[in-house]
């Protein structure tokens, strides 16, 4: 157990020895300054969000929006249709393997080019960041393309260099989604490694010392200085990952020219579909009310880490 | 003089209708309105002819002179759901182009205003496209204007075809099959290469073969509901037809649309492809190789059902719409004049696409299987859901999966036919 | 040994960079092909006739010019502005335990799983009429106003967990030690704990710069005309229902791509300036 198993230490409200001078604005200080913070939150999404949930009891098609009448609130008729179409559990568990997948190895990837970045001259590494900010500043759906392109079943190079002929990547949906995979991956991995990296760097050098001095090898100066070290931020950086890959829409639905077969269907491209381009807004809404839940159920366990960093006592 | 008096009329109206209101500024009609008018064209128009939507402002600048009118171009995706958040937020354009098959949903909920009492303010509205006109029509009434069409011809390199000693374009299927089979033997140790480009997921490449052999994609009962036939005797032959000629003559990914024939073309890896003109136009143009222009010719897909006839092609294109909430109807319907005028019609069809009208077409000999398919073309069914049932991808999933041999046509059709029903059916 | 598992790292590294280049590099030399060999059947790895034409066609549209002072505009305040609104959250919720603190990361995090494409439409709705109640004072639709606060939304949740990680990295003892020596609580967060946590608000800037600069759906709902059009919006002109026209488009992701790498070179040299033993001891 090193200092840094413990979180930073909560400040006290009314700490004694501490400079009665700072002791009246003190307890105001910390809301002020997640003031801003919060009213940015709360006009830009807190209150859309509130209409998204209103909605999702409501009616809310093309006839409401033309004729000025108001959406009739239909109870939970959205979430039933939701519930009882089959359709709809596959998808969920088609979305749930696939974003544990994409996850686990972007996070691998991620963190383990981040500490080979730890590891190599800082020209290569200057070579390899630069690669990697390129790559995450090229949007979705300009890299879906490339990938595409490269996966072509006549002209593709993926083919070309394999050897493969005519092979085509699409036709079996689990072949596809493994391209999907990659390029999720390959832009996931970016925001990863440099995020992760930043935190690398913060390890305290003594620390390290202090534990080699002890006798401790690598991996265990890994697992009991490193890792602790940049938990907060690996925690954070999965967490977002999780919630990203579970949503992804357009590397599925642009490799699949905008008309992906039933076996390619995640939550996302489900909820595209059926709801908005059916113009069913109230229906559209319930669905993304239960995205939310599902993404917490998953998260639930994860969620209370990401709080318990911090307050562990 | 004239203008001078506009001028002075203009001047003194404007006088009193800024003292009249003092607040809107939004007022009047003829030559004394002032205010903005907001007009939603699709990028097509900001990339094929942006000098036609200039000379419409202008034309229509003279008669509301202190109109300002803008112009926005609105990308495919997502534009309808924008247009949504708009008329909620009460800040709907007042001229909208909508393509013909999203349409009916919108008509269908009432959110253009009626045009029909107008419909002879139009220029030519007496010999528009029937097909054009009727998906801007709904029970009976007009809702939008025809903008501009485009049907499907079949594409080929005439050198390619010459290589085979096919040296004038077929003009009946069994002449269209003996290209393809000499052209398949030729490039035989080619595995990439196709005689003739038709994947599975190209829409309008296989629903021409069902109209060409008496079926339809859907029919309207006595009741009001609808019932889709692409599982119908003709509509199974006719796309039995389809898969024929894929089988023979395509060599490629058949889960992908048509979006990549021309490229494929202009790579030599393909001698025909069955598209629109502005594919064709892609071939020599920037995006092809400016070199096959000459070996570029078109003619129409003769039908395999009829020794003498040629397949129907659909007609696309896109309409204008007033959307019924918008506040400067007069001035939107006096825009919407100036851009279907004659002048600007003939730009449209310079540009490579059909004007609305029968009257207005090309002479380009290279656009002759054009020209030849406006003597029967069709459209979709006019029925409200019938956009759902395109954005659920259903049909196009059918058509891949018999291209991929997924089971019978029979089977195919059937199933997908009763998940078509639920969703035209549904309220 | 030692020298051979450097060598080895260096050349693994090396890999790992032209592995993540490799399809942008397809990107940029799909810019510079003509039409006919961008689809040649063989695949070009080298263009073997190079042309400028598709950067000729973008650079001199000025609409291009007129969507990136735009793009840049905004991102640049939104970088700005997330930095310091959640480096100011991100100590709140690492230094003080205070109500409402749990609910309010909790909550940031909720929001972030919102589906965007459900929020676009209530989020326009929600703007216009604070904008209509602000009497047009806020310009909130079809203008950077807009924009940035929208930005600023989407980009806060990450930044404010990912700093406050960072931040309790930095034991709070160097905060009270410039404390003792007389600083008040913000000014010791400002001189102390802000330099030592620059290498989190590097990668936390790249992120939040990158979101700014391509973020497309929100953006396509709150912006009408086509002097507000940002970079993605511009990018989209190029597909129409033709399909896409991939030599301009690859020219113009291409342009789009080269600010943020400016961006990161000038910004770099930080993202690996860690704890040294002279800062602990103060």
């Amino acid at each position: 157990m090193s200092i840094l198993d413990e979180p930073a230490v909560a400040q006290p409200l009314r700490a004694p020895g501490s400079a009665p001078v700072s002791r009246r604005p003190r307890p105001r200080l910390p809301y002020l300054l997640i003031l801003p913070a919060i009213v940015v939150l709360v006009a830009v999404i807190g209150f859309p969000l509130i209409r998204v949930v209103i909605l999702s009891f409501q009616e809310w098609g093309l006839a409401q929006i033309f004729s000025d009448a108001s959406p009739p609130f239909v109870g939970l008729d959205n979430y039933s249709r939701i519930l009882s179409d089959p359709v709809f559990w596959t998808v969920v568990v088609r979305t749930l393997v696939l974003t544990a997948i994409m996850v686990s190895v972007s996070m691998v990837v991620g963190v383990g080019l981040a500490l080979l970045m730890e590891r190599v001259p800082a020209w290569v590494r200057g070579c390899i960041t630069f690669s990697l900010v390129m790559a995450w500043a090229v949007p979705t759906f300009v890299s879906t393309q490339i990938f595409a392109w490269m996966t072509e079943q006549n002209f593709g190079i993926l083919n070309y260099v394999l050897g493969l002929g005519q092979h085509n990547w699409y036709t079996d949906s689990r072949q596809g989604l493994t391209v999907a995979t990659l390029i999720v991956v390959w832009g996931a991995v970016p925001f990863i490694s440099i995020t992760t990296y930043a935190a690398l760097t913060q390890v305290p050098a003594e620390l390290v010392e202090a534990a080699r001095l002890d006798g401790a090898g690598g991996r265990q100066v890994f697992f009991g200085v490193t890792l602790p070290s940049i938990r907060p931020v690996l925690v954070i950086v999965t967490a977002l990952s999780v919630i990203w890959d579970f949503s992804v829409f357009n590397q599925i639905w642009i490799l699949r020219n905008g008309a992906p077969s039933p076996d390619y269907q995640t939550l996302a491209i489900y909820a595209y579909t059926q709801a908005y381009q059916g113009h069913e807004y109230g229906y559209a809404s319930a669905v993304a009310v239960v995205t939310v839940l599902l993404l917490l159920a998953v998260m639930v366990f994860y969620i209370r880490q990401l709080v318990q960093i911090g307050d562990a006592e | 003089m004239k203008r001078r008096f506009i001028a002075a009329a203009v001047a003194a109206a404007t006088f009193f209708a800024v003292a009249a209101c003092g607040g809107s500024g939004d007022t009047g009609s003829g030559a004394d309105a002032k205010g903005d008018l907001t007009v939603w064209l699709q990028v097509d128009a900001q990339t094929l002819w942006p000098k036609a939507v200039e000379a419409a402002t202008t034309e229509f600048t003279k008669q509301y002179p202190n109109v300002k009118v803008t112009v926005a171009y609105q990308a495919w995706a997502d534009h309808l759901t924008k247009f949504d958040a708009a008329a909620q937020g009460g800040t709907a354009p007042d001229v909208i182009e909508l393509g013909t098959t999203e349409m009916g949903l919108y008509m269908g909920n009432s959110a253009f205003a009626d045009l029909t009492a107008q419909k002879g303010d139009f220029a030519n509205s007496d010999s528009w496209i029937k097909a054009l006109q009727d998906s801007a029509t709904y029970n009976g009434k007009l809702y939008g204007v025809p903008y501009y069409g485009g049907t499907r011809s079949v594409i080929y390199r005439k050198d390619l075809l010459a290589e085979v000693g096919v040296t004038s374009p077929p003009a009946t299927w069994a002449a269209l099959m003996d290209a393809v089979t000499k052209l398949s033997d030729k490039h035989k140790a080619d595995k990439t290469f196709s005689a003739f480009f038709l994947p599975g997921q190209h829409q309008y490449g296989a629903m021409p073969f069902i109209y060409d052999a008496g079926g339809q994609v859907a029919k309207q009962n006595g009741d009001g509901t609808w019932d889709a036939t692409f599982s119908s005797p003709e509509s199974v032959t006719g796309l039995k037809n389809w898969k024929a000629l894929m089988d023979a003559g395509y060599h490629g990914d058949r889960t992908i649309n048509d979006l990549t024939a021309f490229s494929t073309m202009v790579a030599g890896k393909a001698a025909m492809f069955y598209d629109t003109s502005g594919q064709m136009k892609k071939v020599f143009g920037k995006d092809g190789d400016a070199k096959l222009k000459d070996q570029i010719a078109t003619f129409r897909l003769p039908s395999p059902t009829k020794a003498d006839g040629f397949v129907p092609a659909f007609m696309g294109g896109s309409d204008l719409a007033i959307p019924a909430k918008g506040k400067h109807k007069d001035w939107a319907a006096a825009w919407i004049k100036a851009y279907t005028s004659p002048a600007v019609e003939q730009q449209f069809v310079d540009g490579g696409f059909m004007s609305n009208t029968t009257k207005i077409v090309t002479s380009d000999p290279q656009m002759k299987g054009y020209v030849d398919t406006l003597a029967d073309t069709w459209t979709l069914p006019a029925a409200k859901n019938w956009a759902q049932v395109e954005k659920n991808k259903i049909v196009l999933n059918m058509f891949a999966d018999i291209a991929t041999g997924k089971g019978t046509v029979e089977e195919i059709t059937a199933a997908a036919d009763k998940a078509i029903e639920t969703t035209l059916n549904a309220k | 040994m030692r020298r051979l598992s450097r060598f080895g790292y260096a050349a693994l590294g090396l890999l790992a960079a032209a592995v993540w280049a490799f399809p942008v590099y397809w990107m940029v030399a799909t810019a510079f092909k003509p039409g006919r060999d961008m689809y040649s059947a063989t695949p070009q790895l080298v263009p073997l006739h190079p042309t400028g034409q598709n950067f000729s066609s973008v650079l001199g549209d000025e609409t291009f010019w007129q969507a990136a002072g735009n793009t840049l505009l905004a991102t640049v305040l939104t970088v700005v502005l997330a930095m310091i609104v959640a480096f100011g959250a991100a100590v709140a919720v690492a230094r003080f335990r205070f109500g409402g603190r749990r609910s309010f990361l909790l909550g940031i995090l909720i929001m972030k799983m919102v589906p965007s494409i459900a929020l676009v439409i209530p989020i326009f709705l929600t703007l216009t009429e604070i904008q209509e109640a602000s009497l047009g004072t806020l310009q909130l639709t079809d203008a950077v106003p807009g924009l940035v606060i929208a930005y600023l939304a989407f980009a806060l949740p990450f930044a404010v967990w990912a700093l406050r990680g960072f931040v309790m990295g930095v034991p709070p003892e160097l905060e009270e030690a410039a404390m003792i020596d007389g600083c008040s609580q913000v000014q010791a967060f400002w001189r102390v704990t802000l330099p030592l946590i620059v290498p989190g608000l590097v990668a936390t800037s790249i992120f939040t710069m990158i979101l700014a600069w391509n973020e497309y759906l929100i953006t396509y709902f709150l912006i009408s005309s086509p002097e507000q059009y940002t970079l993605p919006l511009w990018l989209t002109h190029f597909v129409t229902t033709e399909g896409a026209s991939f030599g301009p488009l690859m020219a113009g992701a291409t342009i789009i791509a080269t600010p943020v790498a400016i961006f990161f070179m000038f910004v770099q040299r930080n993202l690996a300036r860690g704890l040294t033993a002279g800062a602990v001891r103060g």
